[in-house]
């Protein structure tokens, strides 16, 4: 099943990029931002319980969190760029395909829409983070140790 | 299918087979860290529109192929850095199962098989990496040679 903060993400980038005046004559090179990989990587995490036969069951925890947020911070850095550079095209083809009069508005526009869709990369990245350190307390609550 | 095109197909999957079916990894922990494919798809240019018809309407059509190249690299490296922690992760969970569940004899055979693995992860990145940054470059050349 897919996370309702992923479909979220994904609405607002296909909103965006579905809005007349983001039309222009040449068409955005980068197809998908699924390139990036699965921002929860929480979720791709084996059961929290995987550590509890170990002396250093604490440590190895507190272990996973901290990568588990490194690779989160990796792919949502990924996404910022994917975002960031479709947006950079948008403007291109404003620049391109409007009348002088509207480029203006319609740059305007396309800035607004790529600072929604960087807010909800922020908040998905947040979010992502709270699911690894809640993986990392149910791992805790499995040590023995 | 060429060893380039075989890489750039299984790349995660590749790269997790090896990871994963290194005898040194086995141990009475598993690695919490199930999947490399979380890093998502490295051969960036795959996903790029046709070259052929990209910008050939536009009247900045080199500045824009140039572009898309340098954003496919750009993409490709933050991808591949992603892979790259992924691997040393893996590494790092398999020594501690060396320390943790090999007989104390066993432990530096344990730790040297681990980080034989890991160089053969870091190998096979570093040759994707190679591999990608020229099908950018490619992608990029053909739009180029199509710009009005």
């Amino acid at each position: 099943m897919i996370p309702l903060r992923w479909i979220s993400l994904g609405l607002v980038a296909s909103l965006w990029l579905a809005t007349p005046v983001r039309a222009g004559t040449f068409v955005q090179p980068f197809t998908s931002s699924g390139i990036c990989g699965d921002f929860d990587v929480a979720a791709s995490l084996s059961d929290p319980n995987t550590f509890a036969s170990s002396p250093h069951c604490t440590p190895l925890c507190r272990m996973t969190v901290s990568d588990c947020k490194k690779l989160a911070r990796k792919i949502a850095s990924c996404y910022s760029s994917y975002f960031s550079t479709t947006g950079d095209f948008e403007k291109r083809n404003c620049a391109e395909q409007q009348p002088a009069s509207a480029a203006r508005d319609c740059k305007a526009a396309v800035s607004a829409a790529t600072k929604v869709i960087e807010k909800k990369v922020d908040a998905t990245r947040a979010s992502n983070f709270t699911s690894c350190e809640t993986w990392g307390t149910n791992c805790q609550a499995t040590c023995a140790h | 299918m060429t060893l380039a095109l075989t890489l750039r197909c299984l790349s995660p999957g590749v790269l997790a087979a090896l990871l994963l079916a290194g005898p040194a990894r086995a141990g009475s922990f598993g690695d919490p860290f199930q999947a490399a494919s979380v890093c998502g798809q490295a051969d960036v240019e795959t996903s790029l529109v046709n070259p052929y018809i990209a910008f050939a309407s536009s009247s900045h059509c080199p500045a824009l192929c140039k572009k898309t190249e340098g954003a496919c690299k750009a993409l490709d490296a933050k991808i591949l850095s992603c892979y790259s922690s992924w691997n040393a992760t893996s590494a790092a969970f398999a020594n501690r199962n060396c320390a943790e569940r090999t007989p104390a004899s066993a432990v530096r055979d344990c730790k040297a098989g681990v980080a034989a693995d890991q160089k053969s992860g870091e190998a096979f990145i570093a040759a994707a990496r190679t591999q990608d940054v020229k099908d950018c470059e490619g992608w990029g050349a053909t739009c180029q040679m199509n710009c009005p």
